[in-house]
């Protein structure tokens, strides 16, 4: 079952998206390099500020375009197509986000291991950096992923509630909700972690 | 560590990795030929789909004709 299924409100499709839109419909491969180009920025930055992995953001990016043919089925045109394929993106990332959390994991066992050996004042800093880094990302780990998704839409991208519930195709209520418990969870785990 | 780190760390998860072209264009590659690969896959299933009818509406045709079903 989807995470969530992307159901916009809110016309601001451009005619070009719309033409792309048809175009997709009809299963046109070129329509889909074409939204490529237009979109993969925004897809890229989502994935990479959802799982924190650069190779997990790049497989999420390849599924969302994909499955983009099949996806616009559901695409009812009046939101933006951006903002339909950041749900695409979100609903292919559960998976991303596991292997994510393992190689992470991974480092921070490594790291644990490098401590004992590292001698330079320059490699000590970034392995300190690493560290702070991985738990900052294992408390967001932590989140059910509605909350995690809904966390780094409002808060990293900083987009509306508004924006927000059309993408994840949820209540504004739900998402202002799922948001409260993010931030209440992370805070303890944070305060928690110092 | 507070929520602000966090979201920093966050917001940098984009910015750290530098120069995103030759990844863009290497998972562009990768999207067209795994559309190329499912459209194939697609026509193949197409293809076969047609045999296996042909075949069955010419054994059916062929024991009408003779009267195996008939006999059956």
């Amino acid at each position: 079952m989807p995470l969530m299924a992307p159901a916009l409100t809110g016309s601001n499709d451009t005619p070009a998206d719309t033409d792309l839109v048809t175009r997709l419909r009809a299963g046109e491969r070129a329509a889909v390099e074409e939204v490529y180009v237009a979109h993969h920025a925004a897809i890229r930055g989502f994935a990479r500020r959802l799982v924190g992995d650069t190779a997990a953001a790049e497989d999420i990016v390849h599924e969302t375009f994909v499955a983009l043919p099949r996806a616009v089925r559901r695409f009812r045109g009046d939101g933006s197509l951006r903002a339909f394929l950041i749900g695409v993106a979100a609903n292919h990332s559960r998976r991303h986000i596991r292997s994510a959390m393992r190689r992470r994991r991974a480092t921070e066992r490594l790291a644990a291991r490098e401590e004992v050996s590292v001698r330079t004042v320059d490699a000590t800093s970034q392995l300190i950096n690493r560290q702070l880094a991985n738990r900052l990302w294992a408390a967001l780990d932590a989140l059910p992923i509605e909350q995690r998704v809904v966390f780094v839409l409002c808060e990293a991208e900083q987009r509306t509630s508004v924006e927000v519930a059309a993408i994840v195709g949820a209540p504004e209520g739900t998402v202002r909700t799922r948001l409260f418990h993010a931030k209440r969870k992370l805070r303890e785990m944070l305060e928690d972690a110092t | 560590m507070s929520l602000d780190d966090l979201l920093g760390a966050i917001r940098s998860a984009d910015a750290d990795t530098g120069d995103d072209s030759d990844l863009a264009a290497a998972t562009r590659l990768r999207v067209a030929r795994s559309l190329e690969t499912r459209a194939r896959g697609r026509h193949q299933v197409v293809g076969l789909a047609t045999a296996a009818g042909i075949l069955l509406a010419g054994t059916v045709s062929w024991a009408l004709a003779t009267g195996h079903i008939a006999a059956l």
